[in-house]
């Protein structure tokens, strides 16, 4: 669920206000309406209207709360649940009260209503009533029985005279009006005690009716609030033919009388009326009293669903945060609905998670930073030409990097993890460097150094270890060993040695062997023939031998020159192919060797000096002659071809041979001087070779073939790499930088 | 109840009329419309038992005089109530006709003689000529009935309730000759 749709759920105030607006004044009217009936009367209908549209107004809006809640709480939305307990025990806390409240203000206002009335009050007033209708009975008989003397003696009379005797008549019996008629209600005369008044006060058809049917009439009339007896009375017809009259007498009562029966008359009419009316009352108040309950119970239940929402919205937008959260979102902010303590826990809610946000970001960062460092500091261990092992205060392997890996020829990466004496067990290699530095990881000692030679794979291997404890809180935490394999540098210097050597031997043994020769055939002239013939023949050999050896030890101090002579490259571009051809064309015609090519059509030229080359093929082709035993047969397989090391392109010159091969145990030390199986031979071929490659920044290697014989692999650099020899400065560079004691190696073998 | 209030609300002109208008006479004397009219008045037992017991019935006679408009709505030229309270007096055993108009007070000893003279309309000046144009056509309308409104409060509620006190003819119209 979104905010957007969190923010138009919310409950508006304008709601509540309008239909507060709405239903105050409805409630008002209602109350005053029943308060004073018949000022505002006349409004009474209409507010009933206007309160049962509200009424239906407020069932509408419920019904929508309600669908849209059940459909909420269907849909198992956040808050749904919380909102209907909240609704339900405010609409329970809201309806029970004013229902108790209801049942007994009808109670009361029935009883009440009923309380008014009183069989006793009923029964006195009619009572009363009675009384009044007795007394005036009396006086009416009295006036009826009078007025028929009045009509006994005026119906003798002449109408002539008749008006005179009415004033007559009239003023002796108080009359107001005494009028004669006839049936049909023809004024035959009349006197009225007041003279203006012309048009006497004429009986109701009715009454002439009854006088018509012969009954006489006598009643009392209520005439402008004052109450009046009239009596009709027939006059007696003295002559049959002569038409009918009547007479009409109206005689005031006294004003006592007339006050007291008009007000038993009133008294009892307002009492009948109010009985009669109590039960419309009774609907009416009742009717009002449901009508502001209903309203008051459905504005209650609104109000629930309203105050449920408002109450319910910020922990519904507090609920759907914590899923965001939970579900690893901490961008988003929840809206402030109110500024309670609801408000607070959203806003506080809000400051977590950004934290939080600001945490994990910060986390990430430090990752990022740790893997870039880590990925940095693999590049550096990669890149370095020193082996670098790092252990932990278990004699863990943890760190180790590529140089490590090919000094050792295993990858260590597959073995971090394992204790450094289980991976002795498996490389006996290593045992040797593991017993070798045990010393140093048992001890305390915070740095060390150490030479360590060892007989591997490729031969005698010399590594040049430092190690330091590593301290981390004050605490030893493991160790890190750098090593470096020395083996070649020791070689080189123990070439360089022998260069030396030779050079030195070559020079003082050069010196005075001309002059040993020299003497010796001055001997053999001045004395061989002067010398009897057996001393002569003694002289003759011995000065033979004398010479002829000196001959030898020149060719071996030629040779010794020839090794220790400092390089003095001429390059040029040389065709390794068209120079194997030249060198092979000398050896070819001998019956006992058999020199196949197998030359690389797309050899490049390469840069080299054209002969030492030369004297390289050639050395190497004399070394395989010399390495043949006398007189068999020697079959050699030459070839070139195109190779590549680390992106440099190089020439690779392969020599096969079918002799003996070299001897297992001479195999690393095969190109240092003298060191030889073969019969003859200088004992330098074979290091000439090598000193030869090196010069051109080549590489050589000899291993024996599995068919028996050897093989000698030359690589060349395309383009010239000239190695030189060490010259003194750098070789006290190198004595510096060694443990004391401990260099040159050659020394202290 | 709430069927009730429903009931009070729908039933506002379906009451059955116990009132009748049984004749009009119209004319022009000395040129004032006049009318004579013939109304019938039956009192519904409901309204007979509350005029017993004290309470006071208004009875109104309504005359419209409209001019026709054929485009708009008409327009009204005269419009006449007669108010009749008719009111039981207990004491005296007689009905009570008061003239509101006049201020006129007869009685009777008979409930029918009230009614009657309420029921007879004589020469009831309408309107003058003077109002009336040559070229328009007029309609007049009467009728009588019994006005809920005076009622006393607490009754009025159960007379829109109950169809017995919804007492009223129909609008009887003719067209005045001129």
């Amino acid at each position: 669920m979104d905010f957007e749709q969190v923010k138009r759920s919310g409950p508006r105030v304008w709601h509540a206000l309008l239909l507060l607006a709405m239903l105050a004044p409805s409630l008002y009217f209602l109350h005053i309406v029943a308060q004073e009936p018949q000022r505002f009367s006349a409004l009474y209908p209409w507010l009933l209207v206007l309160a049962i549209v509200e009424s239906l107004l407020l069932l509408l809006l419920i019904s929508v709360n309600i669908w849209r809640l059940v459909r909420q709480y269907r849909s198992r939305a956040t808050g749904s649940q919380l909102s209907v307990r909240l609704i339900l025990t405010f609409v329970v806390l809201s309806v029970v009260p004013v229902s108790v409240v209801y049942y007994f203000s009808f109670d009361f206002l029935g009883r009440g209503i009923e309380n008014w009335f009183d069989v006793r009050v009923e029964n006195a007033l009619t009572s009363a009533l009675k009384l009044s209708r007795a007394a005036l009975d009396e006086r009416m008989r009295d006036q009826l029985k009078a007025t028929q003397r009045m009509a006994t003696a005026v119906s003798t009379l002449h109408p002539s005279e008749l008006a005179f005797r009415l004033d007559e008549l009239r003023e002796q019996s108080d009359a107001l009006e005494l009028t004669v008629l006839t049936y049909s209600g023809r004024i035959v005369a009349a006197s009225n005690i007041n003279p203006t008044i012309i048009v006497p006060n004429l009986p109701h058809e009715t009454i002439l009716q009854q006088l018509r049917q012969g009954r006489d009439y006598v009643g009392v009339d209520p005439i402008g609030g004052r109450l009046q007896v009239r009596t009709v009375v027939r006059i007696p017809a003295y002559d049959p033919l002569h038409e009918q009259w009547v007479m009409q007498l109206l005689a005031p009562l006294t004003e006592r009388i007339s006050e007291l029966a008009e007000e038993v008359q009133q008294g009892y009419a307002q009492y009948e009326e109010s009985s009669y009316l109590r039960e419309p009352l009774k609907f009416s108040f009742l009717l009002t009293l449901s009508l502001v309950l209903l309203l008051t119970l459905l504005g209650a239940v609104w109000a629930a669903f309203y105050s449920a929402r408002r109450l319910v919205e910020p922990i519904r937008v507090l609920a759907i945060g914590t899923r965001l959260v939970a579900s690893g979102d901490y961008g988003k902010r929840l809206p402030l609905t109110s500024n309670d303590e609801l408000g607070v826990l959203v806003q506080s809610f809000n400051d977590m998670t950004q934290r939080i946000a600001q945490a994990r970001d910060e986390a990430e960062r430090s990752q990022r930073r740790a893997e870039s460092q880590k990925t940095y500091l693999e590049a550096v261990l990669g890149r370095l030409s020193s082996g670098v092992l790092v252990l932990d205060s278990q004699r863990v392997l943890r760190t180790t990097n590529a140089a490590a890996n090919h000094i050792f020829g295993f990858d260590l990466n597959e073995l971090i993890g394992v204790s450094i004496d289980d991976v002795g067990k498996r490389y006996p290699l290593f045992n040797h460097f593991i017993i070798a530095i045990m010393p140093y990881l048992v001890s305390d000692r915070p740095e060390w150094r150490e030479e360590i030679t060892f007989f591997g794979a490729s031969g005698r291997q010399v590594l040049l270890c430092r190690g330091a404890a590593l301290v981390r809180d004050r605490s030893f935490s493991g160790h890190v060993i750098v090593f470096d394999d020395v083996t070649k540098l020791v070689q080189a210097q123990r070439d360089a040695a022998w260069g030396e050597v030779a050079r030195r031997l070559a020079h003082e043994i050069k010196n005075p062997l001309t002059p040993i020769q020299l003497s010796a055939e001055r001997l053999r002239h001045k004395f061989l023939a002067t010398m009897d013939s057996a001393d002569a023949s003694v002289l003759d050999r011995s000065t033979n031998t004398i010479v002829q050896q000196v001959e030898v030890l020149k060719e071996m101090v030629k040779a010794f020159s020839e090794y220790a002579r400092p390089p003095a490259m001429k390059l040029s571009k040389v065709d390794i192919n068209a120079l194997l051809e030249e060198v092979l064309d000398l050896y070819r015609g001998d019956p006992n060797l058999e020199i196949r090519t197998h030359l690389s059509s797309s050899l490049p030229s390469i840069e080299a000096d054209p002969g030492r080359i030369r004297q390289l093929i050639v050395n190497l082709i004399k070394n395989a002659l010399e390495a043949r035993s006398e007189a068999s047969r020697l079959d050699v397989d030459i070839f070139t071809r195109v190779a590549e090391d680390a992106g440099y392109p190089l020439v690779e010159l392969i020599l096969e041979d079918s002799g003996s091969g070299v001897p297992e145990e001479l195999i690393g030390r095969i190109f240092e001087p003298y060191v030889t199986t073969k019969p003859k031979g200088s004992g330098l071929g074979l290091p000439i070779v090598k000193k030869i490659v090196e010069e051109h920044g080549g590489a050589i290697r000899v291993e024996n073939r599995e068919q028996g014989g050897a093989r000698v692999v030359v690589r060349l650099p395309v383009e010239a790499f000239v190695a030189r020899t060490l010259d003194d400065d750098e070789r006290s560079v190198l004595d510096a930088a060694s443990p004391v004691g401990r260099y040159p190696a050659n020394e202290r073998e | 109840m709430a069927a009730a209030l429903l009931a009070l609300v729908v039933s506002g002109g379906a009451a059955r009329a116990d009132f009748s208008v049984r004749s009009v006479d119209a004319d022009w004397v000395d040129n004032i419309y006049q009318i004579d009219a013939r109304l019938g008045l039956d009192l519904s037992p409901q309204a007979i038992e509350a005029l017993h017991k004290g309470v006071t019935l208004a009875i109104v006679i309504d005359i419209d005089v409209e001019r026709s408009r054929r485009y708009w709505l008409n327009e009204s030229i005269a419009s006449l109530e007669q108010r009749y309270h008719l009111s039981y007096h207990a004491l005296s055993d007689q009905y009570v006709v008061s003239y509101i108009n006049t201020g006129v007070q007869l009685n009777f000893p008979s409930l029918q003689g009230a009614l009657d003279v309420i029921g007879t309309v004589m020469d009831l000046p309408i309107f003058d000529r003077q109002l009336v144009e040559d070229d328009s056509v007029y309609r007049a309308s009467l009728r009588v009935r019994l006005d809920i409104s005076e009622l006393p409060a607490p009754l009025r509620v159960m007379a829109y309730v109950r169809p017995g006190w919804r007492l009223s003819s129909d609008w009887h119209t003719w067209t005045l000759n001129k």
